[in-house]
């Protein structure tokens, strides 16, 4: 393996297929550090999807991390625009530069994920000496823990409108059985993990999905959490079938009667109409036990919904767009990018999902980038919402 | 219409097909456009809906203003939502999406500003042409709305919605944002009203525990003091006193609070006094006062009438219990101690004296020719002889003695802690002066007489019977004596 000379500030990025947690987070960690000795104040995030012993993983990833800050968590996917397959894990190393890093936690999230996100928000920031003069936030969130907007709306709640907020919830091998996440030296199941940036320079945050609508507006009638039980005053599901099957052109071939109900509902999220003229797109995980539609993430009484469409192309120039976005923020060459990708994604890139490194590194410049596939994504510039679903959410810095 | 003519060359077809394509496509776009603006028409539609949808679903009151703070700015598209509730100025209810710790914002709206708001409930623009609170100008506002929160002609409060992105609030934000005020102010009302009621329980609750407390004492003093507390703990007051005269028994008198001078006058000082008499047992009479307490009010003036009416219940118990005290333990007639309650004083001082070693000393009186005046001059006179020589009895000893009527002629004196026997003979003495002194009874000039005999613990021991009988027997050799004279 070459070793690319980096420059003092740029991230290093790194990935192993090891399946022995230990070894794949030395060579992941080594690969991201090139040669370079991490300094205090340095950071270096860490992705998993090696199932056995998450928490030697993250323990072995620390120890050859040296002096660096190290924060984490568990995902479906990893990659880096280096490497862009998706298994095993990956390694993002960031000298400090003009960047401050300060690491919060909270764990046993319970029924109030708001409070204690606020409050690991909270400790981030003291121990990030304070605000500067751009802030942004990366959250790392347990991504079964619930209602993911609550990590946001605690997070917001603590940071205010100034500070640009980004993360992923993290995820495991579609299993549902649990999650990690990793900071202050710990392995946490059930947390958050907070991470505080002070950056003298704006950081860049971008969002993209790639979906598009079809067929009709439809108005959920009767919802609760992340249950839509009607839809126009129906049984969810009935009504979402019939609406696809009105639009059967926009899915083709895919949407013959052989494929699964599972795969089916993959392949057509619902959108919601955001009032500037965009979509929130918020994938279903399911049927409901009264015909309804269980969702990934909340879904309001009243909110207008239709059934979304997409292809591969559509799907990676969306990565490309996302990254895009955000390194135009940043003003100037990007260092590197973190990337947070839905895990749905990959069901719906399917082989092509190898493509998406390369698209985001076409966005970036050539600079590196290291990603994960999440149950959730956060993602906020402007505006108090940030919570998304089924998108590739970018910090450039 | 494109048709297809047989004469076309190849060319001309593959023009055609493209210019077919580029049409489909444009008219796909125009469909997408079309489409995605009628998404966010009924999107936007569906706000106030949701809003409300949020709202209904809330029921913590405290929980509504931070909830509905969020949720309006999530689908308002802003970075912050503020609200003021009443005239509190310096201290939103609410300020989401400003960072804790940092200084509050203040509700600063322009004179102008204040005047338009007046006429119609909501106000948008640019950050140029509108009034904004300074600490929110460090977020690097673009555009903000301000909206006035009304419910039934009440002014309730103040919300302003803040954008930080160049994206200017429209006539169809403005709209909605007048339809989702009023249903938060709705909100608020409902919060404010649910915060009474619970109030309301809280309080009837403790008045409950106090008034179960209240009805166990029997201190008159203890009653007043508590009273005095529960009114100013209760009431919207500065200060609560409570007075209860009883006369020929003397006065309670308790205070909480701060009161204007001495709570003697009504409005005195800088704070009006005002006060509710109370129905008591005659004779006695009292009132319950209090300082500062708003008259239009009337929940409060209702609850003073409330707190009357228990002190009214619990001082009038305490009074009958007092009455009833008097009864078993004093002569009716003369007002001294009666046999029972003599004999429990005598007990509890020769106890005392054993412990202490102190003499104790009892005089016996017993009135001379006392049937002779009852036969003569009726049984009226003969009272009246009693209580003259009760009153002369009671007034010739020291505070600390008792004087007793244990039955018909016959009286007691209980002398607790004497010098010596001596002393004691010294005092009989000057009784039986002071008995002997001429008195009109039944409008007739006489010198009542008394016989009077003394024995203490040194000479009779501290046995109580033995100690009676020593001074009964004194006192028939003294009436003995006196008839030989």
């Amino acid at each position: 393996m070459t070793v690319p000379q980096l420059d003092a500030g740029t991230m290093g990025v790194g990935h192993s297929g090891s399946p022995d947690p230990r070894q794949a987070a030395r060579e992941c960690v080594q690969a991201a550090l090139a040669g370079r000795t991490p300094q205090p104040g340095d950071l270096l995030v860490v992705f998993t999807t090696v199932g056995e012993d998450v928490p030697a993983f993250f323990d072995e990833a620390a120890a050859a991390a040296g002096a660096a800050t190290v924060v984490g968590c568990s995902a479906y996917g990893c990659y880096t625009t280096e490497a862009p397959g998706v298994g095993g894990c990956s390694a993002a190393y960031l000298p400090a530069g003009d960047l401050t890093f300060g690491v919060g936690t909270a764990e046993s999230l319970g029924s109030d994920i708001a409070a204690a996100t606020e409050a690991a928000v909270v400790q981030a920031r003291a121990d990030a000496g304070g605000s500067g003069e751009h802030d942004a936030l990366l959250l790392m969130s347990d991504g079964l823990a619930g209602d993911q907007r609550e990590v946001l709306r605690g997070a917001y709640r603590a940071a205010g409108a100034q500070v640009a907020i980004v993360g992923g919830a993290a995820a495991d091998s579609l299993t549902q059985t649990g999650t990690y996440q990793y900071a202050r030296g710990r392995t946490l199941t059930n947390g958050v993990v907070a991470l505080w940036i002070n950056s003298r320079r704006p950081v860049g945050i971008g969002v993209a999905h790639g979906w598009r609508p079809v067929g009709d507006l439809m108005v959920v009638t009767r919802a609760s959490g992340n249950v839509v039980h009607e839809l126009d005053g129906r049984p969810a599901l009935e009504a979402y079938l019939e609406m696809r099957a009105d639009a059967e052109a926009e899915f083709g071939a895919q949407d013959a009667p052989a494929r699964s109900l599972a795969e089916r509902l993959m392949d057509g999220p619902l959108g919601l109409p955001t009032t500037a003229g965009g979509y929130d797109v918020r994938h279903i995980f399911g049927e409901g036990p009264d015909g309804g539609l269980v969702m990934f993430g909340y879904v309001s009484d009243n909110a207008v919904v239709q059934v979304m469409t997409t292809s591969h192309d559509e799907l990676l120039a969306a990565a490309q767009e996302a990254t895009a976005v955000a390194t135009r923020a940043i003003g100037r060459v990007s260092r590197g990018a973190l990337v947070f990708s839905c895990t749905a994604r990959l069901a719906n890139l399917g082989e092509k999902v190898v493509e998406e490194g390369p698209a985001i590194a076409r966005g970036l410049d050539g600079a590196p980038a290291c990603g994960l596939f999440t149950y959730g994504e956060f993602g906020r510039s402007t505006g108090s919402s940030g919570f998304h679903n089924a998108t590739v959410t970018v910090l450039a810095v | 219409m494109s048709t297809f003519e047989p004469e076309q060359t190849a060319a001309e077809l593959l023009a055609e097909v493209t210019r077919l394509r580029a049409e489909n496509e444009r008219l796909r776009q125009r469909n997408a456009t079309a489409q995605a603006r009628a998404a966010q028409a009924l999107s936007r539609a569906t706000r106030l809906a949701q809003v409300v949808s949020v709202l209904g679903q809330l029921t913590d009151v405290d929980e509504v203003l931070d909830r509905a703070a969020s949720e309006i700015a999530e689908l308002f598209g802003a970075d912050i939502l503020v609200i003021w509730l009443g005239t509190r100025a310096d201290q939103p209810a609410t300020a989401w999406g400003m960072r804790p710790g940092a200084p509050p914002p203040v509700l600063s709206l322009s004179e102008a500003d204040t005047a338009r708001l007046v006429e119609v409930p909501i106000l948008v623009g640019p950050v140029a042409e509108c009034s904004v609170p300074e600490a929110v100008r460090a977020y690097e506002p673009a555009h903000v709305a301000w909206i006035r929160l009304s419910h039934r002609r009440d002014d309730l409060g103040t919300m302003l919605l803040v954008r930080r992105a160049d994206q200017p609030f429209d006539s169809s934000d403005t709209l909605e944002l007048r339809a989702v005020a009023t249903r938060v102010a709705l909100a608020i009302d409902n919060g404010r009203l649910q915060r009474r009621s619970q109030e309301r329980l809280e309080r009837l609750e403790r008045l409950y525990e106090r008034t179960a407390q209240l009805v166990g004492m029997l201190e008159l003093g203890e009653i007043a003091r508590l009273l005095a507390s529960v009114a100013l703990q209760e009431l919207p007051v500065t200060g609560a006193e409570i007075c209860i005269e009883r006369p020929g028994a003397g006065a309670e008198h308790a205070a909480s609070g701060s009161l204007a001078g001495d709570g003697s006058t009504e409005g005195a000082g800088d704070a009006a006094v005002r006060r509710a008499p109370l129905t008591l047992m005659e004779p006695a009479t009292g009132w319950l006062g209090v300082a500062d307490l708003d008259e239009d009010d009337s929940e409060a003036v209702d609850l003073l009438h409330h707190i009357a009416d228990l002190a009214n219940l619990v001082v009038g118990k305490a009074l009958l219990f007092d009455a009833t005290r008097t009864q078993a333990q004093y002569d009716a007639m003369t007002g001294l101690a009666n046999r029972a309650l003599f004999m429990d004083r005598l007990e509890e001082s020769l106890q005392r004296a054993r412990r202490y070693q102190h003499l104790v000393g009892l005089i016996f009186v017993d009135l001379d020719k006392f049937k002779q005046v009852n036969d003569t001059l009726g049984h009226a006179a003969g009272d009246e002889l009693l209580v003259t020589v009760a009153h002369r009895l009671r007034d010739a000893v020291r505070a600390t003695d008792t004087v007793a009527r244990l039955g018909g002629d016959e009286f007691v004196v209980l002398c607790d802690r004497i010098d010596s026997t001596e002393n004691l003979r010294v005092l009989a003495g000057r009784l039986s002066t002071r008995v002997q002194e001429p008195a009109t009874i039944a409008g007739q000039e006489m010198r009542p007489g008394a016989s009077m005999g003394v024995a203490d613990t040194e000479t009779s021991g501290y046995e109580s019977a033995v100690l009676l009988a020593g001074a009964d027997a004194a006192m028939y050799e003294d009436k003995a004596d006196r008839r030989r004279r």
